[in-house]
């Protein structure tokens, strides 16, 4: 999708730099989207992640704070739901009660307007000024000046832009249209080809009440393709179903985005949806887009750990490149076939069925032992335990458990992927006057003899070095810290900082897990042991594991 | 056995507390007599001197005016009210809903009372030192007493409403005010209509806020407006209750008790039919 960023016409919609704030909590951040015509999107990710409201913006019912919405080119962000040619199938149908089946299905068409072209005694077109057009460019340049995250400039330049449209549409009259109801037959028609398409012919008159939830998931359906959207959006839709009909659904809806050939945008947190009935996945974590691409791309060659961790299970460990397509994790080196530069830190992705087992030992399989087993119908899972890592294996074969078993993995189930750098860095931390490092406003105890190499530090803050004396308070620094120097508990009593924890991916024998405290700051934390969304844990860290660096210059503090 | 005969003996005896002075004046509304408790003979002369009688007439006419009117403009404004709050943010609905309970465990004399404290006020700092007492005000405070009912009937409909309907209407294209007559005011219909009974009952009988509220206007012309509860007091003030009355509050339970009739055999008729749509519904599965 990214390549053809120059050819802007094949795309539907576009997302330009959309971010979305609730109550001061950013849910969706500077996202950038572009969707081709025709295409079945799925924006894939944990709850919470922001995907429903990125539907919500495109469908109108929520405005962003900052940023685009292009439908072919043209800007809707400030356009009214209702006059969007988007519809939606909504996670619990929302079907209107008062109505039976037809009339439900009938409701689009019903409030829908084709426009006439207005005519005068003698057949010609009366020319207006449109007063549609004006009304929406001057919604737009409202839009644009309550803007708070636009740069001045660019704030002026689009205002001047936008003002120059609007004189030329207030200058120039154009053909005048007046827009009339469709008939009842014309609705029939319609009704009766819509309810023939998800399979509902013979219940028209029913009540919405005495119908099922597959077929209530059918009419809401047909309610929302009728007034042949150009986009069709679905939150959800098949969460309330159960396992056998969501699997007949996924199938039946993939097989009428075929025959309609409307753009498709699905949103969903189930991995194994997304895989089976997209074209293409946006898997976001956190209101900020982690990868896009077609599910082959996206399970097997997976941009970073978080997306590797939630499409499907995965063994996911950190690795170095030793030598060319030959990285060494699991105390053993194995041949790969990404290319990567030699000594680069890197993280491996391993997919369970792409590891070998066998009883005996072979050339290039590693020993480890048999902790656990499942039988999962199929296959049987598998933990194996090698050193502190675990492996998690699928095989047909019968394994005993508690014996030595080997494992090899082929080059090409190996994935490397550039290492996300979890180190925290705080660029807008300071000293205080008690000799804390202040992150996030908030004091930590830290070593300042670090601000200078080979210094001292007495107990009154005071650093000595080559005869020199500084006073480093409300100094502006830059502190580090690695994610293993955190101490994290549930116990938040004597805490340093208090957070809620946000993702968490699983490294073979420890834990990378996203904390953010309450005023937005984010710590990564390295930990073996298991906290989930949703909590709350305390972290503090040893005073001598903050690095810090001086911002400006240190004759500034010299006293 | 004699346990039963007790719990039921309990029931039947309030029941007659309850009914038997209505079967009372129901029965006294069939003589002619003056004076109450007495039986002269069996005749329909109170129904023909009641429908003569200017007085009551005016009164009936007032009242029904006052009740419809009142009843109405209530139910618009308590409905778009409910309607409001239920879309507002967290903070202001909690604050608005707070402030909806207190009229309604309000003793009337304190609406009254700071009504007319506020219309004097008004009349002689705003209107030129004139009263401002008229049918208006009396709307107004009869207003004040209903649409916090009004309210408290239609908001739980709107909370067994699935929120998503607005959306969903918009989404289909409707524009607000479409989608608020197509979808929301069908689905809290009931709501609705059990608020504006009961604004219209809280009309009909009131007497305080009337008493305090009136001014001169409808039917009464220049004097001020009498209503069935102020004409009552104003007689029980100078003698006897008028014995037309006794065949008006006949008249007027047996309508009340029609409208119960009808309006609970519908209930009963929505919930068979209901339950014969779930055996239908099973069946077909």
């Amino acid at each position: 999708m990214e390549k053809n960023l120059t050819d802007s016409s094949t795309y539907i919609i576009e997302l330009k730099n959309v971010t979305k704030i609730y109550d001061d909590v950013t849910v969706i951040d500077k996202m950038n989207l572009n969707i081709k015509k025709g295409e079945f999107v799925t924006l894939l990710g944990p709850s919470g992640c922001g995907k429903s409201t990125t539907l919500r913006m495109i469908a109108g019912f929520e405005t962003p704070t900052s940023g685009d919405i292009l439908l072919n080119q043209k800007d809707i962000t400030s356009m009214p739901p209702y006059q969007r040619p988007v519809n939606t199938v909504f996670q619990h149908y929302a079907l209107f009660p008062n109505l039976n089946v037809y009339d439900n299905v009938a409701f689009g068409l019903r409030n829908k307007k084709i426009p006439v072209v207005k005519l005068d005694k003698e057949g010609k077109q009366i020319l207006q000024i449109d007063k549609a057009r004006v009304k929406d460019l001057k919604k737009q340049i409202n839009r644009i000046k309550k803007d708070k995250l636009l740069s001045e400039e660019d704030k002026e330049q689009r205002l001047t832009i936008l003002n120059e449209k609007l004189d030329k549409a207030l200058s120039t009259p154009v053909p005048a249209y007046k827009y009339k109801h469709l008939s009842e037959t014309e609705i029939d028609e319609k009704v009766v080809k819509a309810l023939s398409i998800v399979d509902l012919d013979e219940l028209e008159e029913r009540d919405i009440n005495t119908l099922s939830g597959g077929q209530q998931q059918r009419v809401a359906i047909a309610r929302a393709i009728i007034c042949e959207p150009q986009i069709l959006l679905l939150d959800e839709p098949l969460g309330a179903l159960d396992l056998k009909m969501r699997k007949d659904m996924q199938l039946e809806l993939k097989e009428m985005h075929k025959r309609l050939g409307i753009t498709f945008i699905y949103v969903t947190h189930d991995q194994e949806e997304a895989l089976t009935m997209s074209d293409s996945i946006v898997v976001m974590n956190d209101g900020v887009i982690q990868q896009i691409g077609t599910p082959e791309e996206i399970y097997n060659e997976p941009k970073n750990a978080f997306v590797a961790d939630f499409i499907g299970s995965s063994n996911i460990y950190n690795a170095t490149v030793i030598a060319k397509k030959k990285v060494r994790f699991l105390n053993h080196i194995f041949d790969c076939v990404d290319d990567f530069e030699v000594n680069e830190r890197v993280e491996v992705v391993v997919r369970p069925e792409d590891i070998r087992l066998s009883n005996e030992a072979r050339p290039d399989y590693v020993q480890g032992k048999m902790v656990s087993k499942v039988f999962k119908g199929i296959h049987y899972q598998y933990v194996i335990m090698i050193g502190h890592d675990e492996v998690l294996a699928q095989s047909i074969k019968d394994y005993p458990v508690d014996q030595p078993i080997y494992i090899g993995i082929e080059p090409d189930g190996i994935h490397l992927m550039h290492k996300s750098d979890n180190t925290n860095i705080y660029t807008d931390s300071y000293i205080g006057k008690d000799h804390c490092v202040y992150i996030d406003d908030k004091p930590f105890s830290c070593d300042l003899s670090k601000l200078i190499p080979n210094s001292q530090v007495d107990e009154d803050g005071i650093v000595t070095f080559d005869k020199k004396q500084y006073d480093f308070k409300d100094a502006d620094v830059v502190a580090t810290i690695a994610p293993e120097s955190f101490l994290i508990s549930d116990d938040t009593s004597d805490a340093e900082v208090i957070g809620e924890v946000i993702s968490s991916v699983y490294k073979g024998d420890h834990y990378i897990i996203l904390v953010r405290s309450k005023e937005d700051e984010d710590f990564f934390v390295a930990t073996p042991y298991t906290f989930n969304p949703g909590d709350i844990v305390g972290l503090k860290v040893d005073k001598d594991k903050i690095g810090l660096r001086l911002k400006g210059s240190i004759e500034d503090y010299e006293i | 056995m004699v346990k039963k005969i007790f719990a039921y003996s309990y029931v039947y005896l309030i029941l007659a507390i309850l009914y038997l002075p209505v079967l009372y004046l129901i029965v006294f509304s069939f003589t002619d007599a003056t004076f109450l408790g007495q039986w002269q003979n069996f005749s329909f002369e109170l129904y023909s001197q009641l429908f003569a009688n200017k007085e009551i007439m005016t009164a009936l006419g007032n009242t029904l005016i006052l009740a419809c009117i009142s009843a109405f403009v209530s139910t618009v404004i308590g409905t778009l009210g409910a309607i409001g709050v239920y879309y507002c943010k967290k903070g202001i609905k909690r604050l608005t809903e707070g402030l909806n309970q207190i009229p309604v465990v309000n003793a009337e004399i304190v609406i009254a009372m700071s009504l007319t404290v506020m219309f004097v006020f008004l009349g002689q700092n705003f209107f030129g030192n004139n009263s401002l007492f008229s049918f208006w005000t009396l709307l107004i405070g009869h207003c004040c007493l209903a649409i916090p009912f009004v309210y408290l009937n239609v908001k739980p409909k709107l909370q067994q409403m699935d929120p998503a309907l607005y959306e969903a209407a918009m989404d289909l294209g409707a524009s607000p005010t479409k989608a608020l007559h197509k979808v929301i005011i069908p689905q809290i219909l009931p709501g609705i209509f059990s608020g504006l009974l009961l604004s219209f009952t809280l009309s009909l009988d009131d007497f305080i806020v009337t008493a305090f509220t009136r001014g001169p206007g409808l039917l009464s012309g220049q004097a001020q407006i009498e209503t069935l509860s102020t004409l009552v007091q104003a007689k029980i003030k100078k003698g006897a209750v008028p014995p037309e009355m006794r065949a008006l509050t006949t008249i007027i339970f047996l309508i009340v008790l029609a409208i119960v009739v009808i309006y609970s055999i519908r209930v009963n008729m929505k919930k068979n039919n209901r339950g014969r749509r779930k055996e239908l519904k099973n069946a077909s599965r």
